[in-house]
């Protein structure tokens, strides 16, 4: 995610994923949404810190939130933030995609299966 | 070594927690009351006979649209408690991997073997949907997987584990307390120990023994490595496969696993529980901890559980639950009855006569033998 990080966390998992719905699309949708409200509370609990904090120290922050204008690097800091919410949110279809760059499939699944069981 | 979580990472790691107990408490009672009021009465009806086993109840299940929206919620569910954890560990691995490595040998020690073989059933799909699986080793020393398991498995059992995820370690000791209040190891082996956290245990329970584990994964054991001396405990931690190890004929009073088996293979599971017999000198204890077998569980429950062989990357899952592990136990070489099967319900109520036949008593199953 950062260009300094030298080694890649793993983010998606060897396996197939199964989907459920007779339309996949569905499955995406449901995905999507899960992280969606995920994302959604994360934002939430800030605003509500944020809140909490200003209110302990008698700020009253709303008129300045309506007049406030962010610099440039902020500008640029929002845009990064936007593109992770979007990685996070879409998160599904890289997981689908590296399913395909590994050549992932349900046969390869099922192989797992069998061989873990020896048949 | 302790991964820096900001405020947003908790709040997305708090809300992966409630939305897992949001699954299971709506999603999966209401798959319960679909299956039970609709599907079972009409598949009554229409063969004139109940549902016979799992996999007749998983064909019509799945054409449910609310079966497939709840299996589909809990797959993100999953992914997306991993995520909670991955996207941030990947910002600070690097400063983590430094700070593991500063933490040299002080009490413990860590032995990395690079040339054991990585069995195919550990690797070939990635447990749990855990993104890298437990044996990814992206460079050297790198304790990733380890940071992963550590926060993911908390996770994942919704806390259970308790603060130090140790609650399966911490089961056996009270069980071996209990049934073998004088019982003094004076070496200690745990077999698939991953980070550590349920050996630590055994470290506390007998202070005077040696304490070992060993591991598959390397970049658990530099984690667990590092973890286990943060804490101040003493184990010496080995990259082996328990199939097979190293160490010397009966050269262990005590062997542990913590819900290992079910991630191995039909082949391997006789080997690893032959070699814990080959380890332990005479007298010595075995107590293999695991979840229950299908028989002991209704055929809605077995459903719910074997789903996960199919949704949630467990191979060995379902095959593990139907295998007849008296027979196992026989076939590993415990055939002189020495060797028994014992259920631990959660909640300390100790199993009796009456209630062992009873459907669906959740707990620890233990595989317990003397040598």
């Amino acid at each position: 995610m950062t260009e300094t990080t030298k080694v890649r966390v793993p983010q998606t998992a060897k396996g197939h994923r199964p989907t459920f719905f007779e339309d996949p699309t569905n499955d995406r949708i449901m995905a999507m949404m899960t992280s969606m409200i995920t994302e959604m509370w994360v934002v939430r609990e800030r605003l509500d810190t944020v809140e909490a904090l200003a209110a302990k120290k008698g700020v009253f922050l709303e008129e300045e939130i309506e007049q406030f204008e962010p610099d440039p690097d902020r500008a640029e800091e929002r845009e990064r933030m936007r593109q992770e919410l979007l990685s996070r949110v879409f998160y599904v279809f890289q997981e689908e995609a590296e399913d395909i760059a590994r050549g992932d499939t349900p046969e390869s699944y099922e192989d797992a299966i069998n061989t873990s069981a020896d048949r | 070594m302790t991964p820096d979580w900001s405020h947003d990472d908790k709040s997305r790691q708090a809300f992966q927690r409630s939305l897992r107990e949001c699954v299971i408490r709506d999603l999966s009672n209401g798959s319960r009351l679909v299956f039970e009021n609709q599907v079972s009465p009409k598949f009554e009806k229409e063969n004139g006979r109940p549902f016979q086993n799992r996999q007749e109840i998983k064909a019509e299940m799945r054409k449910e649209p609310f079966y497939q929206a709840h299996l589909s919620i809990q797959r993100a569910a999953q992914e997306l408690m991993w995520a909670s954890v991955t996207y941030s560990l990947d910002r600070q691995i690097d400063g983590m991997m430094a700070k593991a490595k500063q933490s040299s040998d002080t009490l413990g020690s860590l032995t990395i073997n690079p040339d054991m073989p990585i069995p195919k059933y550990i690797d070939s799909l990635d447990i749990h949907c855990m993104p890298g699986g437990y044996t990814t080793d992206l460079c050297d020393g790198d304790i990733s997987a380890g940071a992963i398991y550590d926060k993911g498995s908390y996770m994942y059992g919704s806390g259970r584990g308790g603060p130090y995820g140790d609650r399966s370690g911490q089961s056996i000791v009270n069980y071996l307390k209990r049934e073998h209040p004088d019982f003094a190891p004076k070496r200690i082996l745990d077999m698939g120990c991953a980070t550590g956290n349920n050996t630590v245990p055994f470290c506390d329970a007998y202070p005077d023994a040696d304490v070992h584990g060993i591991e598959l994964g390397a970049a658990l054991l530099r984690y667990g490595h590092a973890r286990t001396e943060s804490l101040g405990k003493v184990i010496h931690f080995s990259q082996q496969n328990a199939e097979q190890t190293n160490f010397e004929d009966e050269s262990f009073d005590l062997i542990v696993s913590c819900i290992i088996f079910h991630e191995t293979s039909r082949k391997a599971l006789p080997r690893i529980i032959a070699e814990t017999r080959r380890l332990l000198k005479p007298g010595g204890l075995m107590v293999h901890l695991e979840a229950g077998q299908f028989e002991n569980f209704d055929l809605w429950r077995q459903t719910v559980f074997d789903a996960e062989t199919y949704n949630n990357n467990e191979p060995f899952w379902s095959t593990y639950r139907d295998m007849d592990l008296e027979a196992v136990i026989a076939e590993a070489g415990w055939s002189d009855g020495t060797a028994h099967l014992h259920l631990e319900p959660f909640g300390h109520a100790p199993v009796t006569s009456s209630n062992k036949s009873q459907k669906n008593i959740l707990g620890f199953w233990f595989m317990v033998g003397q040598k």
